[in-house]
């Protein structure tokens, strides 16, 4: 067995161990435990880029991966972490469905991404062999966090975790975009989740809540 | 050539420099009125004299005005169809442009300049409709006209109802110039050109489904500007709430704007190669034309009544055009020319009483500020020059000799005739024989409504205050008024006229023509080639004329002398009041008896009595007519389309859940599709 | 050098904001906003005249289309920069702004307009990515600018679909990527779409039809092609009138740019029509969709909003349609729609400051009100609706010309039928507003002239371009129409 192959397979677990987390978040109750499943979901990340950076020896994805413990492992997790406080609100997940059936839909979303992609669509490259099939599953999960959820900050969760998905998936498949679109990325997440942190401040303010369901007035 | 081509664009820069500078000038609202319709009336003198000059001398006139984009250009070209039509809309607006000059009187400083302008504009966009010669120059001035025609309906904008109407034209006018847009890209894919001259070659070769198809559209498209039923809905509505010299240009020759775009279409693209498409326009004209006038029969808006009038002009129209059709298909190309030349007279004719009409109904509105006929009456001993052009207007349009209106009626009947005799198939026999008789009818009851219209509204006792304070209008609405009378006398007695212009027209259609240079006897005598076609004017004139001295003599001869002896009224001994006169309602009541399934009439009577039942205390008294196409056609449509709409705005919910959701389903069936 | 000063001037004239008296602000909003017009217009003739241009080592480029779209940014930037001198007055007048929030709204618009200059100005897809998340977050407080429910709401929604969609996009261009580095190896330029555009039929054809979709997905959200535009009545209906006017005439097309280039790519390697199939099944869609919507509309910048839908489904429709006439048209029709909607919302400005309402069964009797912007209004509406002798009726024509000429007869129908309808709705409510006597409380009075000045720009050329397309403008068309077919 060659060192690659170990790699390539280590890879696979850990990437399969982002997606148990994420599936940890779906099942969780409190938007504390979210906060740090996220954190802990991108530390993850980050020691899968240093992994792939060593395996490529491509010095640039050291550098991401840094980044990628910094601002998502630490600053967006603090972020979120810090509206929470500021508004106060009840530390309790809202979903339209119950735990229960939560997890069957997600499963069900994880077999369909592992269905749609063929499996030798990222051939060329050893080491994704899983990671095209778990970013989508990680993309769709995000996205049905974002449909399912009621609480506002979740849904910032949910895109968290579809960027993950996607940084994954650029990860594995093509060590990392260009530096400058990497920084760019992560700037562009930073903000965002500072703005939406900003929304959902004022949000709390107006309507007294950050439920948004009930946010509805607008129609036709 | 090059005259024709400096009358035209004189005729345009007058046109459009007399609009601009009545904006420029709103300030002083009667020397803007005064130069916009100057500017109107010398631009049409050109374009009349251009139109003449095309048809007598058979040189087309070709301009390229400009481009827009490569496939976006506007050309222009008169042939003797667009010469015709030229004329017809230029005598129009000569006798209207006269007589705005003192109607623009009844409208407050600003909007009557305002009004000017617009004016102007539709105007421009009628004489470039049937010049433009190619797809995008067509709908653009076509849509303008809609437009700026929109703009002048809805002058007294202050009134929901005016604002209603308007919106239905536009509307209904819109949604059939899609029909429009869609037949000429037809053609377009097929020929590969946006050029009229282009489709002239390519078209009668096309696909038997592809030129029924655009037959259908061309129909659809150009039948709701005339107005055909039930495509006609807005035509009662829209014409009636426009400024009376706008109703006038818009029921005279707006309308046959879309008679300009189906002859062009169907005549000179695709060479009408199927029968049935004649068949089917009779039909639809024959119904149209009965329809419409069962409906102004029964109307006591004098102006409703004269635009239900036009629908059912337009309907004759086409009955001639379905006639000329079917003739020329099967090879009877001298007898399809008759047929075509009592159309296309007949639509000069209505343009011309139909305009004397309106602009008499807008003196009658000018001088007594309603429209209701029940409330008018007598008005012929304080407007009599007006009510003397009415009554010419009035005779023309029920085929009166001496006037114009007789003579292409008369054409019409005899073409129908015609039809019936020399057509193989016995079905279409009866067909023609059918149609000559419920149009034979429909002219009686044209005759019934306008004698309603002019009996009610100028003689007798003034019904109401306002009728009784009425003056006579000034002189320049007279003026107009006069032109346009003297225009149906002469063409009644001198049709020779009408034919000589419609000869290079109805030649250039169906190879024949009616005209003949056979010297003077000939101009007074018959005017026709064919024995069938034949008709005597002047004979006919005579012959009434020693009709009515026979008479006269007849009942000296038989009665003796008579005594004449003037006294009041006698009223069995009451004292004589307007309450007492015919209205419009009573005089229609036998009619919405006779044509109730048309017309669906709901009559409510409330008696209040004072000591039942023999002494009677208030008796009140509504009726109306139920609108048939609008209750059982439109409505049901719009209600289906609105309530399916409200059911597709619930998408839009409101729950960002759902949005995303959406995003969600159209992923998952993209990357399915994909696979 | 140019690209780069370009994009400084709105994002110093931005910081400049936050430092200064508020006495200034007028004229650096004005200083500012000009000088970005000046320099997008003379980069773009640069461009227009010599030839693409490159800077930074590749990492900026600009070639004809892309100075195209940055005529239309920095002409309706300046416009409605213009236009907010007078309204956010008003605004603060009528209490609905506080006077000191006035800094971050004009911080906000112009990094909002220098956003949307980057998106037309880089080459790389990924820094294209970037920039057009950057367009979402620098509008986003600017939809919530009013900080009422409404506003709010609207902007929630707003960042979130749109950076939902956006990461699909993002998705997609991975996935490009990867195709393009197992044809380039790594490099730099592996993600330029000019390098993409020249490798293009050696991509794999699958991963591309693949990363198609999710870009197509993913810009379209932000485009606000349906059903993917749900965000769009909100954001647009909510943001102050001068932030609508760039949100729907610009936003959308730098958007709608984004689609076109991937679009390109696209085409050339997965061939067979897949993309341009699908951008004509959405455009149709959308079309579709903002029918019922405008018809049956209460709100009048709502109605505006739809018809940006409907518009920008027009130009979708008509890149799918492609061909040269079907690309002329989607292209002048771009143009027209940005000119006549940025029109429209001022004039939804006007209105709603004069009645202070949007309901438009509160509103009648504009004319009489305001004549001026009742006028436009007028026009305006008919315009929008491609009515000649405006501008859009000559696009619009064309768009259907070429569906007929390539025998797409029933989407040609279609198209037709449903912008008929749509004509039937928008119609129906401007004639209400226009028309009939205004209320007794409302006074007659026109507004400001700086706001007239800034809506005679677009007025200029929605008159003119109907009857009259400059020669050099249909030059540059002509070329970007060559660019675009390959």
């Amino acid at each position: 067995m060659s060192t690659g192959n170990m790699y390539s397979q280590l890879i696979d677990v850990l990437s399969f161990v982002t997606l148990a987390i994420t599936f940890s978040v779906i099942c969780s109750r409190r938007l504390r435990n979210v906060f740090i499943l996220l954190s802990l979901q991108a530390i993850l990340l980050s020691g899968i880029t240093g992994l792939v950076a060593f395996v490529s020896n491509i010095k640039h994805i050291y550098f991401a991966a840094a980044i990628t413990l910094f601002v998502k492992g630490f600053l967006v997790p603090a972020v979120l972490l810090y509206t929470l406080r500021k508004i106060s609100v009840i530390n309790r997940v809202e979903s339209f469905f119950s735990t229960r059936l939560n997890i069957v839909i997600a499963i069900i979303l994880m077999i369909i991404s592992f269905y749609v992609t063929e499996p030798d669509l990222l051939s060329q490259n050893p080491l994704a062999r899983n990671s095209l099939p778990i970013a989508i599953s990680l993309v769709l999960l995000g996205l049905f966090i974002m449909i399912s959820r009621k609480k506002a900050l979740m849904q910032v969760v949910g895109i968290i975790t579809m960027e993950n998905g996607l940084y994954l998936m650029t990860v594995s498949t093509t060590y990392g975009m260009p530096l400058l679109v990497e920084l760019g990325m992560f700037f562009d997440l930073l903000v965002g989740v500072i703005i939406m942190g900003i929304l959902a401040y004022r949000i709390n303010k107006t309507f007294d809540t950050i439920n948004t369901a009930k946010l509805n007035n607008l129609k036709g | 050539m090059i005259i024709s081509e400096n009358l035209f664009y004189a005729s345009i820069l007058t046109i459009f420099t007399g609009g601009l500078l009545s904006c420029l000038l709103s300030r002083n609202f009667k020397v803007s009125t005064f130069i916009a319709h100057i500017a109107s009336f010398a631009g049409s003198l050109f374009m009349l004299a251009l139109a003449v000059i095309v048809l007598r001398e058979g040189d087309n006139l070709a301009i390229s005005l400009f481009k827009v984009t490569p496939w976006a250009s506007l050309n222009i070209l008169v042939d003797s169809i667009s010469a015709f039509f030229l004329l017809v809309i230029s005598l129009s607006v000569l006798s209207v442009s006269i007589y705005s000059l003192g109607y623009l009187k009844e409208y407050q400083s600003k909007k009557a300049a305002f009004l000017g302008a617009v004016f102007n504009l539709f105007v421009l966009a009628m004489y470039l409709v049937v010049t433009v010669d190619n797809v995008f120059g067509f709908l653009l001035v076509w849509e303008i006209m809609s437009v700026v025609s929109y703009f002048l309906v809805i002058t007294n904008h202050r009134e929901e109802r005016v604002r209603r109407a308007g919106f239905i034209y536009i509307v209904m006018t819109h949604l059939g110039t899609v029909f429009i847009f869609v037949l000429f890209f037809i053609l377009y894919r097929h020929t590969g050109s946006l050029n009229f001259s282009d489709f002239q070659s390519v078209g009668p070769n096309l696909a038997k489904n592809v030129q029924n198809v655009i037959f259908i559209f061309s129909l659809i498209g150009f039948g709701t500007k005339a107005g055909i039923m039930p495509l006609h809905i807005w035509l009662p509505k829209a014409h009636p709430v426009a400024p009376s010299h706008v109703s006038a240009l818009m029921s005279g020759v707006m309308i046959k704007t879309a008679i300009y775009g189906l002859i062009r279409v169907l005549f000179d693209f695709l060479a009408v190669s199927y029968t049935w498409w004649g068949i089917t326009i009779l039909l639809i004209g024959t119904f149209t034309a009965f329809v419409g006038i069962v409906y102004a029969l029964v109307e006591r808006d004098l102006k409703k009544l004269l635009a239900y009038s036009s629908v059912e002009n337009i309907g004759i129209i086409l009955a001639s055009l379905g006639i000329t059709i079917i003739l020329k298909r099967y090879g009877y190309g001298e007898y399809a020319a008759i047929a075509l030349t009592a159309g296309m007279f007949h639509l000069l004719n209505h343009s011309i009483f139909k305009n004397l009409l309106f602009m008499g109904a807008g003196a009658v509105l000018y001088a007594t500020h309603t429209k209701n006929i029940d409330l008018m009456g007598g008005l012929i001993k304080r407007m009599p020059w007006t009510a003397l052009f009415f009554l010419i207007g009035a005779m023309s349009i029920s085929a009166l000799p001496p006037f114009n209106g007789f003579i292409s009626e008369w054409l019409l009947l005899q073409s129908l005739l015609v039809l019936g005799i020399s057509v193989p198939l016995t079905s279409l026999k009866l067909v023609a024989f059918l149609v000559a008789a419920v149009l034979a009818f429909s002219g009686a009851l044209v005759a019934a409504a306008f004698v309603k219209a002019f009996g009610l509204t100028f003689l007798a006792v003034p019904r109401s205050q306002q009728a009784a304070e009425a003056k006579e209008v000034p002189a320049s609405m007279l003026a107009g008024m006069g032109i346009s009378a003297c225009f149906c006398l002469v063409l009644g007695v001198l049709p020779y006229l009408g034919f000589k212009v419609l000869s290079p027209v109805t030649f250039k259609i169906t190879g024949y023509s009616m005209s003949t240079q056979r010297g003077l006897t000939d101009i007074f005598m018959t005017g026709a080639r064919t024995g069938l076609g034949g008709i005597t004017p002047l004979a006919v004139m005579g012959f009434l004329v020693i009709l009515i001295f026979a008479a006269l003599i007849l009942a000296r001869v038989l009665g003796g002398k008579t005594k004449t002896r003037i006294s009041e009224t006698w009223t069995c001994g009451e004292t004589l009041s307007p309450e007492m006169e015919y209205t419009s309602t009573g005089f229609s009541h036998p009619f919405e008896v006779v044509f109730k399934t048309i017309l669906m009439p709901h009559r409510v009577k409330e008696n209040s009595f004072i000591v039942a039942p023999y002494f009677g205390g208030i008796i009140k008294f509504k009726s109306n007519i139920k609108p048939g196409f609008e209750t059982y056609l439109y409505k049901p449509l719009m209600d289906l389309f609105l309530r399916s709409s409200n059911q597709v705005r619930k998408i839009q919910s409101g729950s960002i859940h759902t949005y995303l959701s959406y995003i969600f389903v159209t992923l998952v069936i993209l990357l399915i599709f994909a696979k | 050098m140019l690209p780069a000063i370009l994009l400084i001037i709105p994002i110093i004239t931005a910081s400049l904001f936050l430092f200064i008296n508020k006495r200034l602000h007028s004229a650096i909003n004005l200083l500012g906003s000009l000088a970005a017009m000046v320099t997008g217009l003379y980069l773009s003739v640069s461009v227009f005249v010599n030839g693409p241009v490159s800077f930074a080592s590749g990492i900026f480029y600009i070639d004809i289309l892309s100075a195209f779209i940055i005529v239309i940014v920095s002409i309706i930037s300046f416009i409605s920069t213009l236009y907010s001198l007078n309204y956010m007055k008003v605004e603060v007048m009528h209490g609905s702004i506080e006077a000191g929030k006035m800094k971050w709204y004009y911080f906000l618009l112009h990094l909002f307009t220098s956003t949307m200059l980057l998106v037309t100005i880089v080459n790389n897809l990924g820094v294209m990515w970037v920039a057009i998340e950057a367009t979402t977050l620098a509008s986003a407080l600017l939809v919530g600018f009013y900080n009422k429910e409404a506003s709010l709401e609207a902007a929630w929604k707003y960042v979130i679909i749109c950076t939902v969609g956006i990461t699909f996009a993002l998705f997609g261009i991975i996935l490009a990527y990867y195709s393009s580095v197992s044809v380039l190896g790594q490099s730099s330029n592996a993600l330029n779409w000019v390098a993409l555009q020249e490798i293009a039929g050696k991509l794999n054809p699958r991963l591309i039809k693949l990363s198609f979709i999710f870009i197509l997905i993913g810009f379209g959200t932000k485009a606000g092609l349906a059903p993917m535009h749900t965000w769009l009545p909100d954001a647009h209906s909510q943001a102050p009138s001068p932030v609508s006017a760039l949100l729907s005439g610009v936003l959308l097309n730098t958007t709608l740019y984004a689609i076109l280039r991937f679009h390109i790519i696209a085409n050339k390697s997965v061939g067979n029509g897949f993309s341009s199939n699908l951008l004509m099944i959405f455009g149709l869609i959308s079309i579709a969709i903002a029918v019922p919507f405008i018809i049956l509309q209460y709100d009048f910048k709502r109605m505006l909003a739809y018809s940006s839908v409907e518009h920008i489904g027009i130009v979708t429709f008509a890149v799918g349609l492609g061909g040269e006439m079907g690309l002329f048209g989607a292209l002048l029709h771009l143009f027209n729609h940005a000119m006549a909607k940025s029109l429209m919302f001022m004039v939804a400005g006007n209105i709603t400051q004069k009645y202070k309402t949007k309901k438009m069964a509160r509103i009648k009797g504009v004319l009489e009100a305001i004549p001026y912007t009742g006028t436009m209004l007028m026009i305006g509406v008919l315009a929008i609706t491609g009515m000649p002798p405006f501008s859009i009726f000559t696009s619009e024509f064309i768009i259907a010309n070429a569906g007929f000429s390539q025998g797409k007869i029933i989407a040609g129908m279609l198209f037709l039928g449903l912008l008929a309808l749509i004509f039937t709705g928008m119609f129906y409510h401007a004639a209400k507003m226009a028309f009939g006597e205004k209320p007794l409380k409302i006074q007659s009075g026109e507004t400001s002239v700086t706001n007239l000045a800034a809506m005679t720009v677009p007025l200029a050329f929605i008159l003119t371009m109907g009857l009259y397309v400059p020669p050099y403008f249909r030059e540059v068309l002509d070329q970007i129409v060559l660019l675009l077919r390959g």
